[in-house]
């Protein structure tokens, strides 16, 4: 029954020809914005998703930045001496690590690539989730060594010919005009945006060691984890307040990975929306597309409607008959449409940056919407069909 | 199965205008009967033919089939009693023009969900019997008048119908291949004992059934059995 159903509505279909083909188009177009809206939401939500494994949710991220019309306000940020004292007077956090930026320009074995200098403490291994390819990385007891950490991919951007062979331990490094040693080679990392370094292309020194290349090596920023998520937003709070009151000209900021997030959502958020507005516009059309496809083809096959009504048939039988076209047709429309969205989505990911993945629903979704929208306009023409007078229909000329 | 009308009226309203299509027939047609409709146009024949067949109702009287009433009975067992106990032939043959001989045979058996390969199987073998056994995968444009009538004949026949309802089907045809047409109808009735019935305007033809029914203006006027003339 399903099978001559299906094969009935095919060999119709086929001689309808290139009505059909428009009304398809309709459909897959609108199927495709459909599964590319919820594709992309997908990739989206992945990418978070990832982004957030990467930053950590526990991660805090504190700036300072000059107030406009400061003045002649002090320059001075924050040192060690001040963090310390903000630290260990609020709780639940794992220690507050300055990170002083310094752009230089860095030369090794006459290579020369400028790069960003991080002046911070042990600590921020930790923070960072930094892991060492070779050596250790700077500490405590350092003090005003000049010693160095480099990122896995400090010198990488130069000429290769310029690289004759990978920094090793004990190398020398002329930063500014101080010359550093090699300490510890870092294994690389995803970019962490919150710590607004690219650790991979940075060198760390220690804040003390920072002084050597820096005139001034206050700290505007500080990062920390905190030991409960729960309590992310109320220790930056805490945090900022408390240097706030001891450095009234600067603005503090604090950072936190939700605003991360936020900010990846709003890349997709106006283009799923065009999708959705696109999508539900072309479902209507198609779909109006089926519907006259199929009121023609009612008034076209009275004859055979009738007939089949004097053989047997009941009216559901000729409701499904009906139906089963307006299914079909829009079922293509669907197919088609799930290999565009995903072209669409591709083409989504490749432009923003986000990575490609197909969605374990689109699929499904996807037939889902060309079935319910076959049901939907196909609806009133079967019943139209299965309606007609047997007698009319079969004398109908 | 036999037929039974009493004072079976049939009235359309078109706008302001009643027409009274059939006015107070009584009938009774046995099993096995093969039974001639003739009448002028207009004269009822067709509505007649569509309440026997139950693709109409009668606005007053009876009509019991096989001695049920059928007054009573809902869209989807009329569907079922047709597909089981009638089969319909008409002028136009109104056969199906995308499937084939046999798929157009083999139609009503659809309405009965039996299996594909036993729905074509069994219509094969009615395709042979009309003598068609070499075009059961020919489409209805690519045959003769005949031979599409022959395919509408064995698709009213897939069923093992008891009743055959027949309106003018020889109308569309020339009077040799009519003939042949006939004689099928003549066969069928005699060898299956199947009841026939042919609405038709061709006195040749009516007057080779056994018993012939005129109708005039909505009223039965002349019910001749050939046993009696």
């Amino acid at each position: 029954m399903i099978t001559q159903l299906f094969y009935e509505a095919y060999i119709n279909l086929v001689a309808s020809g290139h009505r059909a083909i428009l009304a398809i188009i309709g459909i897959t177009i609108g199927t495709a914005s459909v599964i590319a809206m919820v594709n992309i939401g997908e990739m989206v939500e992945y990418k978070s998703l990832k982004k957030m494994n990467e930053l950590g949710p526990d991660l805090l991220s504190i700036s300072l930045l000059r107030q406009l019309g400061s003045g002649n306000a002090s320059n001075e940020g924050l040192d060690n001496d001040k963090i310390k004292s903000i630290s260990d007077n609020i709780n639940g956090h794992r220690g507050l690590v300055p990170i002083i930026n310094i752009a230089n320009t860095v030369e090794w074995h006459g290579c020369l690539h400028p790069h960003q200098i991080v002046g911070t403490t042990r600590a921020m291994m930790e923070i960072a989730k930094l892991e060492l390819y070779n050596g250790r990385f700077i500490s405590k007891l350092d003090g005003y060594e000049p010693f160095v950490v480099v990122g896995s991919a400090v010198f990488s951007k130069t000429s290769s010919d310029c690289l004759r062979s990978p920094i090793k331990i004990d190398d020398t490094i002329q930063i500014g005009s101080s010359l550093f040693t090699v300490i510890g080679i870092l294994q690389p990392k995803p970019e962490n945006y919150m710590l607004s370094v690219n650790t991979n292309e940075s060198l760390f020194i220690s804040v003390d060691a920072a002084k050597r290349i820096s005139s001034n090596p206050s700290i505007y920023k500080v990062v920390t984890r905190v030991n409960n998520i729960e309590q992310l937003n109320i220790i930056g709070d805490m945090v900022a307040s408390a240097i706030r009151k001891i450095l009234p000209s600067f603005t503090v900021q604090v950072m936190t990975p939700n605003q991360i997030i936020e900010a990846i959502h709003q890349q997709s958020h106006s283009f799923t929306i065009l999708l959705g507005a696109i999508g539900g516009i072309s479902l209507i059309v198609g779909g109006i597309g089926i519907m006259n496809i199929m009121m023609v083809s009612v008034v076209e096959r009275r004859r055979e409607i009738g007939l089949r009504l004097a053989i047997g048939a009941r009216r559901r039988d000729i409701a499904w008959l009906f139906l089963m076209e307006a299914i079909i047709l829009s079922m293509a429309g669907g197919v088609a449409g799930f290999g565009l969205g995903m072209v669409v989505s591709f083409i989504f990911g490749r432009i923003s940056d986000i990575e490609f993945i197909v969605s374990g629903i689109s699929i499904p979704l996807g037939l889902f919407v060309s079935l319910v929208v076959g049901i939907f306009f196909g609806y009133y023409p079967a019943s139209r069909a299965a309606r007609l007078d047997p007698v009319q229909a079969l004398h109908n000329e | 199965m036999m037929i039974e009308i009493s004072a079976i009226s049939r009235h359309y309203r078109v706008g302001d205008i009643v027409i009274e299509a059939l006015r107070g027939i009584n009938i009774s047609i046995d099993n096995g009967e093969l039974v001639a409709i003739i009448g002028q146009s207009g004269s009822g024949k067709s509505t007649l033919m569509n309440i026997l067949g139950l693709l109409d109702r009668p606005s007053s009287g009876t009509y019991r089939l096989g001695g049920n009433e059928t007054d009573k009975l809902l869209p989807d067992q009329a569907a079922e009693l047709r597909n089981r106990s009638f089969g319909f032939v008409f002028q136009a043959f109104n056969l199906l023009p995308r499937l084939t001989a046999l798929d157009n045979v083999a139609l009503p058996l659809l309405y009965r969900r039996q299996r594909r390969t036993d729905r074509r199987n069994v219509a094969q073998t009615w395709l042979n019997r009309v003598g068609l056994s070499e075009r059961a995968q020919h489409k209805p444009h690519q045959l003769s008048g005949g031979e599409r009538q022959r395919v509408a004949i064995a698709r009213a026949l897939v069923g093992t119908p008891a009743i055959v309802l027949a309106d003018e089907p020889t109308g569309a045809l020339d009077t040799r291949v009519g003939q042949e047409i006939m004689n099928l109808f003549q066969e069928i009735n005699r060898t299956l004992g199947v009841t026939v019935v042919i609405i038709t305007h061709n006195h040749d033809i009516a007057a080779q059934c056994q018993r012939q029914l005129e109708l005039s203006d909505g009223y039965l006027i002349k019910d001749t059995r050939v046993g009696q003339l």
